[in-house]
């Protein structure tokens, strides 16, 4: 625990806060200076300041908190969506000396923004990009395999029709994908 | 139906891969915000997190800190924001559960910062009691990983899943 940090001793709970849920690793509290109502913190109970320097075991535990929480903002609150955000480095707007993850109900007509806008980019310079990236993707991701294979059209087409054969048994979504299209 | 985020899967659409195991893909975003921002998405269809395993839930969140780390390291970027947009209105413009890295670098034009509210303690009591978790109950449920996995990617998304029809009041 870091002496100065304000979080730790909400995440220890020496400092009171409204804590929604609480476990060995994490805790869940609500933000007092919220985007939104109900706008959650989630508090890892070790101090780090950025999220690459949380264990494999934390950022897990993360995901699993988030899909929970994800549940219970939709059945209690009924919001519109749900932003799950992380701000890593002052650039990207941490204001905090400790890791957040931020669970934000969402409400139509809020005057929020995380849209992230979508751009064209130059085909080139991707591949330069992405062929600079390969060395240390391999040494990340030591077994995957990252050889770049133009399928053949057939193969292709085969493919296509199975995943989407395979969606539709699986799971009937249609009446989702449309509100979006 | 179709899928942008799916043909990324099948490949239909051609990206540079990031990562891949049987159920997560990491690419490259075709059409990104920001020069290396990247997707990391479940293979399979899932519109939202809480329709995902738990362990692909667990997975897509620690590839994701890789990749943040992955970014750091070969833009030269100042920060990363990672975002998972849940619903239309939250910026999520693929029905398609989804989580972006994005690097972040001083002026780059991005802002995703919000101003704060004031909530009055009253309303901050009640949300509390609306939301709070009886100990414990929230995290543990105590099955096996490999029955977890089994069990949820059994089950059907009903189409009158409560999640589901609160989504669709979006127009």
């Amino acid at each position: 625990m870091e002496q100065q940090c304000i979080f730790c001793g909400i995440a220890t709970g020496q400092v009171p806060s409204k804590t929604i849920f609480e476990d060995d690793v994490v805790r869940v509290v609500l933000d007092i200076y919220p985007a939104n109502p109900a706008h959650m913190l989630v508090l890892p109970k070790q101090h780090h300041a950025i999220l690459n320097q949380l264990s494999k075991e934390e950022v897990e535990h993360l995901g699993k908190i988030a899909k929970q929480l994800s549940e219970l903002i939709f059945k209690v609150l009924k919001p519109d969506g749900i932003n799950f955000f992380i701000a890593n480095g002052a650039v990207a707007g941490q204001k905090a000396p400790h890791f957040i993850l931020h669970a934000i109900p969402r409400f139509k007509g809020d005057g929020l923004n995380f849209e992230a806008p979508e751009k064209e980019i130059d085909k080139k310079e991707l591949s330069a990009f992405y062929d600079k990236l390969k060395p240390i993707l391999k040494n990340y991701f030591p077994g995957v395999d990252f050889t770049e294979k133009e399928m053949p059209e057939e193969e292709k087409k085969a493919d296509k029709n199975e995943s989407k054969k395979e969606d539709k048994e699986d799971i009937n979504l249609d009446e989702i994908t449309e509100m979006f299209s | 139906m179709t899928c942008v985020i799916c043909d990324y899967v099948s490949g239909k659409i051609a990206t540079k891969k990031l990562y891949e195991d049987e159920n997560i893909l990491a690419v490259l975003n075709p059409t990104p915000t920001i020069f290396g921002h990247a997707l990391v998405m479940p293979k399979k269809h899932y519109v939202i997190l809480d329709q995902l395993p738990e362990e692909i839930a667990k997975k897509m969140f620690y590839i994701a800190q890789q990749i943040s780390g992955i970014v750091f390291e070969a833009v030269g970027a100042e920060g990363t924001n990672i975002m998972l947009n849940e619903g239309f209105v939250a910026g999520q413009k693929h029905a398609h559960c989804l989580i972006h890295v994005i690097p972040r670098k001083k002026e780059d034009g991005l802002n995703f910062d919000w101003p704060q509210k004031q909530i009055p303690e009253e309303s901050m009591n009640k949300i509390y009691e609306l939301l709070k978790v009886p100990e414990g109950k929230i995290a543990e449920k105590p099955l096996k990983e490999a029955e977890t996995l089994k069990i949820e990617e059994k089950k059907e998304v009903s189409k009158e899943d409560f999640r589901i029809k609160q989504l669709r009041r979006i127009p």
